[in-house]
């Protein structure tokens, strides 16, 4: 018996310690969605609606530079096909974005640095290792060549070439 | 197309895409090529998405406050910082950089 209870506190504290991390990832997201431009209700939509972390970042971030509705889309999409092979947060969300949303102008905040650093954050992971890195910084560098030839928005669609040669070579 | 309309646009998509990976036979998920592919794309997306929302004003290029904030990000990230400590360093480095300059 007394294991038993000692084993559902360690799953409380567990359920309890998830519940604050994703919260708080929420809480970054709304910040980022109403410094995106987006009202504190779309923030919230979002976050409930769309419930895919990645994706929704990047379609505040495509919205927010200047992006059509339609590259935000196909990022969040491109983004989100990840989730074909695995089968409190929005709590955080509209708090992130009611908080954001009355601070005021987001550049004096530094908010609008969040975002690229939450981006950073999320690659993390996947930095730690050779093909990610080469993937990750050829993204970038077809982003950044695109940028002054096409359309916000558009650049983040071409960084999605970087892992052609990895369909090309086995 | 408003932003509405790409917030709900895209929540279904990417609703229908989880839905697709459960009906796709695990055969074709279990695919090598697949697998990678699922897995890096998003990696250079969201490489691109560092350096757009870093470097890019529209359809220039410029380095400003936002580009010392993801340097500071980038060593959080390189010392295994939490999300949330990355992004908020990140914005106090940019906010604090513009308010003394």
């Amino acid at each position: 018996m007394v294991g038993q209870r000692s084993e559902q506190g360690t799953v409380v504290r567990d359920a309890v310690g998830i519940g604050i991390a994703v919260g708080a990832y929420g809480l970054s997201f709304g910040a980022v969605a109403t410094t995106a431009g987006l009202s504190v209700a779309q923030a919230c939509a979002t976050s409930l609606l769309l419930f895919t972390g990645a994706s929704q970042f990047a379609l505040v971030g495509v919205l927010g530079a200047g992006g059509s509705a339609i590259a935000g889309v196909l990022s969040a999409l491109l983004l989100g096909s990840r989730n074909t092979l695995y089968a409190v947060r929005h709590l955080g969300t509209l708090l992130g974005a009611v908080g954001a949303a009355r601070l005021g102008d987001p550049a004096t905040f530094g908010l609008d640095a969040a975002i690229p650093a939450a981006f950073l954050a999320l690659l993390a992971p996947r930095l730690r290792e050779r093909t990610g890195l080469l993937v990750a910084v050829a993204g970038g560098l077809l982003a950044l060549a695109a940028v002054p030839v096409s359309r916000p928005g558009v650049p983040v669609l071409v960084a999605a070439l970087a892992v052609v040669p990895l369909l090309v070579r086995r | 197309m408003s932003t509405w309309h790409a917030v709900l646009l895209g929540s279904a998509g990417c609703f229908a895409l989880k839905v697709l990976g459960w009906s796709v036979p695990p055969r074709v998920l279990a695919n090598e090529r697949v697998r990678r592919t699922a897995v890096l794309l998003p990696v250079a997306l969201l490489g691109a998405l560092v350096v757009v929302q870093a470097f890019a004003s529209g359809r220039h290029l410029v380095l400003d406050a936002r580009a010392a904030g993801l340097a500071v990000a980038a060593v959080a990230v390189l010392l295994r910082a939490p999300f949330l400590l990355v992004v908020a360093l990140a914005a106090a480095t940019a906010g604090l950089l513009r308010a003394f300059t």
